[in-house]
């Protein structure tokens, strides 16, 4: 009997907290909604920002309960770990996202309505799919490809105005190198390795068909084109003559962008988000930029616009208010503008104004070129006409590398056409 | 009938350990067999069946190629100098001495430690602006070396790297392995004037026949399988030099979105490790025969 009274007390301490805290999480349920929300943490775009932004939200949707998910990335973008949360069934309500076309095949998005906000988007035409829907909302055009410059070193060299001519730019790095000084750095052990490589091909090669990657799937184009043949050789006698740093094979992203700012070398090629690092701003030099160079001088631009978006999951159980985030995080003056500053981005809306941000003086350079870009293009992931094979970037890092390491540029050549002819289609 | 209780009785105890194995190994690796007979994406809702085309893609593939040559090369590496330089600490080891327990403890401890996490340490060292290049810049009059950018020295780097995370356990399935020789036997050898190397040869080597059938087969295979050691250190560079088995499946599988074919090179994989090491574990089990 004893027993028994001890067992019964027993169960009724266990039982008791563990119904009034479900009553507790049913009370508060029913005062908010929840939605969770997978972000991408980026140097640029730290876990303070994606919280700042978030309580923002919270504030003006009192009834509405945000909950971050940090994608895990690794080598990867967050969409590798999106992909897992779709096969795991537990997607995320509100996503960023960067290759939606396969989770819009998938179904695992929502129809986005388009009410007259949304129509502000200049591109709103070119977001629409095929099937006449918008599944992302996003109002920024990054630029992907920028040669910046330490203005004490071209001084130094002699060098008064930056290169517009691949002529110009060669002659620059011969005149830096005479006066001892590093020319270019560029992190060659990882993906820079090919991203830098678009950088430079984009102005020889898309600069002259803006939709090569279209004609690639028609089989109108290929690697061994003589714009693809001149853009590699190029990048390969770059680093032969010593206008890339020797050391580039072995350099990641971070090692490279600190020797850069560290004043080793006197040019980074890198992304428009490079202008709104804290660390660029305040290094010890001026810092200039310039577009990669092309034949004619013409300023060419790749950007990339309305790529990075946020996407509502199709199977979300709270669809308004995910929606409600989606839009706030792609098209709030407030939040743009605070990525926008973050990564030296520009607005895409009709209302550019209400966008603007305090632009730091590099990113003030930056916003020049864009305005006076006569030819612009995607390139690198980004559809150049049509998308690219995915992991296409793997292949540029592996034609990068060659080239770095002593390969040939027919051996590169093979690398591209070969990765795209597999993998096209597959 | 007491018997037919007691045998459900076991087969009731059994059923959680085979409900766990079928649903953690029998049903993934199923699946992964199965999904390389389709076009899956990754993410699609539906596929469609291909056939073998994914599986006979892979003999053309001269990057999965690439890759089968160099984690066996990889996996040769680490089995027999981990086995090595673990057998060669254990013995030294062995005995109680002053401070023994302290070299094994500090053998012993890289393998506690993440790959990813001790990745980043060797990152730091060995890369181009690394702690090892600063040392060597300013006491030689030498450049910097670039270790992890020449695809040979990357492997090099790659190798010793996973040494020093594996040897700890070797020495450990050594040591414990050399707990159960016989004292006699050591005895029966002094009085034969057995010196030092033949003790090791006629005695210790063989006695841990057993010891040396785990540690190598746990070494291959576990070698065959290496994925987060490349990812952090080499990212598989410089020119896919450093790809392993794994690492490429998940580039096919997660980059270039072609789960399927990614599932029919995984499929391949455990085909290849699976026979490679029932023929090693034949091999080695021969060894075995005079302790029973």
């Amino acid at each position: 009997m004893k027993k028994l009274v001890l067992l019964l007390l027993a169960l009724f301490l266990i039982v008791t907290p563990v119904f009034s805290a479900g009553k507790t999480e049913d009370a508060r349920a029913t005062q908010k909604t929840e939605i969770d929300f997978q972000v991408w943490v980026t140097p640029n775009l730290t876990v303070e920002y994606w919280e700042g932004l978030v309580a923002d939200f919270e504030k003006k949707n009192p009834d509405i309960k945000v909950n971050i998910i940090q994608a895990i990335t690794g080598e990867s973008t967050a969409d590798n770990f999106l992909r897992s949360r779709l096969a795991a069934g537990n997607f995320p309500d509100v996503s960023h996202v960067f290759t939606e076309d396969m989770f819009i095949e998938a179904g695992a998005f929502l129809p986005l309505p388009i009410d007259d906000d949304v129509r502000r988007l200049r591109n709103l035409d070119g977001m629409i799919k095929e099937d006449g829907n918008l599944y992302t909302y996003d109002s920024i055009t990054l630029v992907h490809g920028l040669v910046y410059y330490n203005k004490q070193l071209f001084a130094q060299a002699g060098i008064k105005t930056p290169p517009q001519t691949q002529a110009e730019l060669d002659a620059a790095c011969e005149q830096l190198l005479r006066a001892g000084i590093v020319p270019m750095t560029v992190a060659g052990a990882d993906w820079i390795a090919g991203f830098a490589l678009s950088i430079f091909a984009a102005p020889q090669v898309f600069y002259n068909n803006t939709v090569w990657y279209k004609d690639k799937n028609e089989g109108k184009v290929s690697f061994y084109d003589a714009d693809w043949r001149d853009a590699l050789t190029r990048y390969k006698a770059m680093y032969d003559k010593g206008y890339i740093y020797k050391g580039a094979p072995a350099m990641d992203y971070n090692d490279s962008q600190q020797f850069f700012l560290d004043g080793k070398a006197a040019m980074y090629p890198m992304g428009s988000w490079f202008s709104g690092a804290p660390e660029a701003v305040n290094a010890d030099f001026e810092i200039g930029v310039f577009a990669p160079p092309t034949k004619d001088g013409t300023i060419y631009m790749s950007a990339i616009a309305n790529r990075n978006g946020y996407a509502v999951s199709s199977t979300s159980k709270n669809p308004e208010a995910a929606i409600a985030l989606a839009k706030y995080m792609g098209l709030d003056p407030y939040a743009v503008s605070k990525r926008l500053a973050l990564e030296g981005g520009f607005s895409d809306m009709e209302n550019a104004d209400d966008y603007a941000y305090d632009m730091t003086y590099i990113q003030e350079e930056v916003n020049e070129i864009y305005k006076n870009a006569k030819v612009m293009t995607n390139n690198y992931n980004h559809p150049v006409g049509a998308n690219p094979p995915d992991g296409f970037t793997d292949a540029l890092t592996v034609a990068g590398q060659m080239l770095f390491t002593g390969g040939s540029v027919q051996g590169a050549m093979n690398e591209l056409e070969t990765y795209w002819n597999t993998n096209q289609g597959q | 009938m007491d018997q037919e209780r007691l045998g459900l009785q076991r087969s009731l105890m059994a059923l959680p350990s085979i409900v766990i194995y079928l649903t953690f190994m029998a049903l993934p690796i199923g699946l992964t067999v199965y999904y390389g007979f389709t076009n899956w994406n990754g993410v699609s809702p539906t596929w469609d069946m291909v056939g073998f085309r994914n599986f006979t893609r892979a003999f053309t593939d001269t990057k999965f190629i690439y890759s089968v040559r160099f984690t066996l090369f990889f996996s040769v590496m680490i089995t027999l100098l981990s086995n090595f330089l673990g057998l060669i600490l254990a013995v030294a080891l062995n005995k109680p001495r002053r401070g023994v327990n302290l070299f094994r403890s500090l053998i012993f401890i890289p393998l506690l430690i993440s790959p990813i996490a001790a990745g980043f340490v060797w990152k730091a060292l060995f890369s181009y602006t690394g702690i090892v290049n600063q040392f060597l810049v300013k006491i030689l009059p030498i450049e910097a070396v670039m270790f992890l950018g020449k695809p040979d020295l990357a492997k090099v780097i790659l190798i010793i790297f996973t040494l020093w995370q594996n040897i700890g356990f070797c020495m450990v399935i050594y040591l414990a392995g050399l707990q159960t020789i016989p004292l006699d036997s050591y005895d029966a050898a002094a009085i034969d004037g057995a010196n030092y190397f033949q003790r090791f040869r006629y005695i210790v080597f063989p006695y841990l026949a057993p010891s040396t059938t785990s540690a190598v087969l746990v070494m291959f295979t576990s070698a065959m399988r290496e994925y987060p050691r490349p990812l952090v250190l080499t990212a598989g560079g410089p020119v896919g030099q450093t790809e392993t088995l794994a690492f490429r499946i998940f580039k096919v599988g997660f980059d270039a979105n072609q789960l399927g074919y990614g599932s029919a090179l995984a499929t391949w994989v455990l085909i290849i490790t699976s026979l490679l090491s029932v023929a090693i574990s034949y091999l080695l089990r021969k060894r075995e025969a005079f302790l029973k």
